[in-house]
């Protein structure tokens, strides 16, 4: 009884914490974009908006009394890998780059240092507005950097356009054949563990998981690299998906995992689809080992981390701040250091111990705890409802 | 303490302060990061004037070393 207090408790206080980093985080944020615009280069000085997305500045002249040369500056939102992400840039009347600026994004710092480390915005400043580069995208970190790219190629045509007369840019393209590829294998997965759980196909179930799970890893973690996240989850909450993502996938499976849960009251993505959790149970099988001792403080301690973790994001409105599972080190070797180091634990534990990562300190384990603890609080209701109208009757 | 409760303690225990340090370098750079700043700025000013600055450095050796040959 007392144990069912504490967790009611927790389970609407970790709601009112979600709110309150939301409500807070929103107040914290004030999309300003001039002044950001302004801070882009000190030698451009009065910046004035032109229209929607476009402004005029001035740039400092050298000697005093001269007047300023007038500088275009023009600002295009693209959707990168965890939201919207702005770039600016400034065009003088020569019609060349000036500069290229990232304004703002929500793509994970790793990335984005990434991108910005093979001098992508490098080969921008510098040529002219009728001739600008091609440049190709960063492997390994394709979608931050089309947003990039794209958003430079829609602020210079941009500028183009309304100061120099040159052609309309081009209307942005919508979805990717990879990223339909990434939708319809998503959908495909879990159409397959929905058929692997009905009761007709008992008998082959222990084999068809395994063939689920190896299927699983080779296309999300290591062809689509498509797994979801706390960041997935901080992405839903926060809301920043309605301005446009470049992949919907990781939130698919998001949304498909938490329907199959509510349906089979079974965690069928965590057992069957993840590519981390049977990366794990593959190495565990290898000796043969067994899961590891879940003591309650180890339990509550992962929830507490990963309810401080959405609600930093949250406040940030940055779900890549929430993220600290190795998932992108582990299929694509993109993240820190620490993640890196943390990747080779896990490895070397799941040969010790069966799944560790997942039975200790995943966060998508403990989201799913947290579903069903509102899940069954919900039948619990029903229930005792259903008996009151009988008793009525 | 049987081997495997301790090598879970042991995993239990890189696990936390591994992804607390991930977590805090992540949030140190938010924290630092303003609504008004902007990041990653590429400008054609920057380049100019690192060369200009390369070009003394070069102009300075030069004379020194000329110096040098002459009273050699």
């Amino acid at each position: 009884m007392r144990r069912q207090i504490i967790e009611r408790t927790a389970a609407w206080g970790s709601l009112l914490v979600l709110a309150l980093a939301w409500t807070m985080g929103g107040a914290r944020v004030q999309e300003d974009d001039a002044a950001r615009i302004g801070n882009i280069s000190p030698e451009i000085v009065s910046v004035t908006p032109l229209g929607k997305d476009m402004f005029q500045g001035e740039k400092q002249p050298k000697r005093q009394g001269e007047p300023g040369a007038p500088v275009y500056i023009a600002q295009a939102t693209r959707p990168g890998y965890g939201g919207p992400l702005g770039v600016a840039v400034t065009v003088g009347e020569n019609k060349i780059i000036g500069q290229v600026a990232i304004l703002h994004s929500t793509d994970t710092a790793t990335y984005l240092d990434k991108v910005v480390g093979e001098g992508i915005l490098d080969k921008f400043p510098g040529s002219r507005l009728d001739n600008l580069p091609n440049v190709d995208a960063v492997s390994g970190a394709t979608l931050s950097s089309n947003a990039i790219i794209g958003g430079i190629h829609e602020a210079a045509a941009r500028i183009g356009q309304a100061r120099f007369g040159m052609p309309a840019p081009p209307p942005p393209v919508r979805a990717s054949e990879k990223e339909l590829v990434k939708l319809a294998a998503v959908l495909l997965l879990f159409a397959s563990v929905l058929t692997l759980w009905n009761k007709r196909v008992r008998q082959v179930r222990k084999r068809a998981r395994t063939g689920l799970m190896v299927v699983s890893t080779l296309v999300l973690g290591v062809w689509l690299g498509t797994q979801f996240s706390l960041s997935s989850l901080t992405l839903l909450m926060s809301g920043v998906w309605t301005r446009g993502v470049a992949s919907y996938a990781a939130l698919l499976c998001l949304v498909l995992a938490i329907l199959v849960f509510l349906i089979t009251r079974k965690n069928l993505y965590c057992a069957t689809l993840c590519p981390f959790g049977a990366v794990q149970e593959g190495l565990g099988r290898i000796t043969g080992c067994s899961p590891p001792p879940r003591h309650s403080w180890i339990v509550w301690t992962s929830r507490i981390f990963a309810l401080i973790a959405i609600s930093a994001a949250l406040y940030f409105r940055n779900p890549a701040d929430a993220v600290y599972e190795p998932f992108g080190m582990a299929f694509n070797l993109i993240g820190s250091d620490l993640l890196f180091a943390l990747t080779i634990l896990i490895v070397i534990g799941s040969l010790v111990v069966k799944r560790p990562w997942c039975r200790l300190f995943c966060p998508v384990t403990c989201f799913f705890d947290y579903l069903g603890f509102f899940r069954n609080g919900w039948a619990r209701f029903r229930k005792r409802k259903t008996r009151a109208m009988k008793e009525v009757s | 303490m049987k081997f495997r409760k301790m090598i879970t303690y042991m995993l239990f225990l890189a696990f936390f302060l591994l992804s607390g340090m991930e977590l805090s370098r992540k949030w140190m750079v938010s924290l630092e990061r303003d609504t008004a700043s902007v990041r990653y700025v590429r400008s054609l000013e920057i380049e100019t004037v690192q060369k200009k600055e390369k070009k003394k450095i070069d102009y300075s050796s030069l004379l020194n070393a000329n110096k040098m040959s002459k009273d050699g």
